[in-house]
């Protein structure tokens, strides 16, 4: 299988991604690594959670690989990306890319970051100064809305028993 | 005919769930769910508006037409999404 992508709760191996995409025919294997990085902002962060919408992800980054195979001559692709609580320092997500030469592997696994970027349902919640935010495009949104959901959702129900008792 | 309908990130967290089924009339369009979820769910306001919307796993338009067991999405801006004004600019 030359293309290989996933979601994960679990860390993500460096070796065994290499492993996915070695290929005697290739003498260029490059990698990119999003790292949990401590600021955002201006802001400190302490921590991350990533949600994914799951079928969906998995089969947009399965077709953004196949929009690079079909681009550049190159041979293998993996791509994982975290899903759930991270620290500082880890690897959220991973794209490695194959090919007989470097700059075929190097021009396409920039398209493919950038792609899974914008294209792929995932949302970062960062945990630091300040609160908890849902980061939605450019909008930090606090996350504090889950009690304010069930109060309003109950309203809401009340005010349709009142309409219906009307 | 029922329909599911899945929330993430902090639309999860503005209706409380993540996912619902809905009943609809038969021929109902997507904008008629966003108009029940507005009055079900006041906290949702405006940002339903902002969200994009996946019709089984595929983005699409709210005048679609839905049928019976599709799964609706409703997905605020990704986390990534400078990326796309980065790569436009």
């Amino acid at each position: 299988m030359n293309i290989y992508v996933n979601l994960t709760e679990g860390p993500i191996s460096v070796d065994r991604l290499l492993s996915l995409v070695k290929d005697h025919s290739c003498g260029g294997v490059v990698f990119f690594l999003g790292i949990v990085r401590n600021e955002s902002h201006g802001k400190k962060v302490e921590s991350l959670t990533y949600e994914a919408y799951k079928p969906m992800a998995e089969r947009k980054m399965e077709g953004i690989a196949r929009e690079a195979m079909d681009r550049w001559p190159v041979k293998k692709i993996a791509m994982e990306h975290r899903v759930g609580h991270l620290s500082l320092g880890e690897i959220a997500v991973a794209i490695v890319v194959s090919s007989p030469h470097r700059k075929e592997a190097l021009e396409s696994c920039s398209f493919l970051i950038d792609a899974l970027k914008a294209k792929v349902p995932i949302w970062k919640q960062e945990f630091g100064e300040g609160g908890v935010f849902w980061i939605e495009g450019q909008e930090r949104v606090p996350s504090d809305h889950a009690e304010k959901a069930v109060s309003q959702s109950q309203e809401a129900a009340g005010k349709r028993a009142h309409r219906q008792q009307l | 005919m029922k329909v599911k309908v899945y929330f993430f990130a902090s639309m999860r967290e503005r209706t409380g769930h993540e996912e619902i089924e809905l009943t609809l009339d038969d021929g109902a369009k997507i904008l008629q769910v966003m108009e029940a979820l507005e009055e079900r769910f006041p906290a949702v306001g405006e940002h339903l508006r902002i969200c994009g919307v996946a019709l089984n796993e595929e983005v699409c338009d709210p005048g679609t037409p839905l049928k019976d067991r599709d799964q609706l999405a409703f997905l605020p801006p990704f986390s990534g999404g400078s990326a796309i004004s980065e790569g436009e600019r």
